[in-house]
């Protein structure tokens, strides 16, 4: 995983190019929502089973696609992508 | 002598909502498609629509919009889930996309979306015709998700207008379309990101014909996903 932006990114292939000071580590991490690798942000976490998934999400403070880059395009960024056909 | 049922839970009218909603665009729309996008709510749904034609396979084939950017491990689970459950998978990627080697690293973010996600989508449903999509998303999820209604339509060039959408009564659903029109249903519109969790958790108790969990990888939510679809569809 590497920080970038604010976001966890995994780096899941050899064409992710890392920027000068990144070093990618091993964490535990779990994906709320998934999207193309580049653009999903990973929240940390050690939940391993249903239940503690379940836990964590009835004590998180933050939103569901806050990992999701595109969503942080501009305002409404949304709503523009489904004007134009997006779903 | 009165027969009483008893309640429904609330994730039981959450399933039954979604089946009902299912069966009405089978019964309307000529040839629908369900957008398979591999997460955890796409799951849900593709579980739901192999409860709502049992015995029968959900009478529609799955479509993966693939940017070829997604992580690994959801194709793998993709192309496994549609074997295991016989259903068919049709995959599209924007052959303009892969021609100017488009890609979120080269492109940004915002024109890597429109050309392989946006664009992509319309020419499959172009080229197959399609006249209804479903598709997984959640009002909870996103201000402008949360106004659009459960059949959203959208015009001959897949268009959506927020300010000229159908009233959705009751449970009285509009499918009519004028020539050229598609729809976009979403079964899952009422779902929250916590009703999602405790669907998959619950599906896989016993009561509910499912074998016993087992581990998996768990490196994803795919992985948790497909863990549980694993054993909650079979």
């Amino acid at each position: 995983m590497v920080e970038r932006d604010g976001a966890l990114i995994m780096v899941d292939d050899e064409r992710m190019p890392l920027k000068p000071g990144e070093k990618p580590e091993v964490k535990s991490v779990r994906f709320r929502t998934l999207g193309c690798y580049p653009l999903t942000g990973a929240v940390e976490s050690s939940a391993n089973t249903l239940p503690e998934v379940i836990q964590e999400m009835l004590l998180t403070t933050s939103s569901e696609r806050q990992g999701r880059v595109i969503d942080h395009d501009s305002a409404a960024s949304m709503e523009k992508k489904k004007q134009e056909g997006y779903f | 002598m009165t027969i009483r049922s008893a309640p429904l839970t609330h994730l039981q009218r959450l399933e039954a909502e979604a089946i009902h909603v299912m069966r009405e665009v089978v019964g309307e729309c000529d040839k629908p498609v369900m957008l398979y996008s591999i997460g955890k709510d796409s799951s849900v749904m593709l579980h739901l629509a192999m409860k709502a034609f049992h015995p029968a396979r959900p009478p529609f084939p799955l479509l993966h919009v693939d940017t070829t950017w997604k992580f690994r491990e959801m194709i793998s689970f993709r192309d496994e889930t549609a074997r295991r459950l016989g259903i068919e998978l049709l995959v599209h990627t924007n052959p303009e996309g892969i021609e100017r080697g488009i890609g979120p690293f080269t492109h940004g973010s915002a024109v890597h979306t429109d050309v392989m996600k946006t664009q992509g989508l319309k020419q499959a449903l172009d080229q197959y015709g399609f006249d209804a999509a479903f598709g997984g998303a959640r009002r909870d999820e996103e201000k402008s998700r949360a106004k659009e209604r459960i059949f959203s339509f959208r015009t001959a060039q897949h268009r959506w207008d927020p300010k000229r959408q159908r009233p959705e009564l009751w449970k009285l659903y509009n499918a009519r379309k004028h020539k050229g029109e598609s729809l976009r249903v979403f079964p899952l519109s009422n779902w929250t990101e916590l009703d999602i969790w405790q669907y998959i958790h619950q599906s896989r108790s016993p009561s509910c014909r499912c074998t016993s969990p087992r581990r998996g990888p768990w490196s994803s939510a795919t992985a948790r996903s497909s863990w549980w679809t694993t054993n909650a569809c079979r």
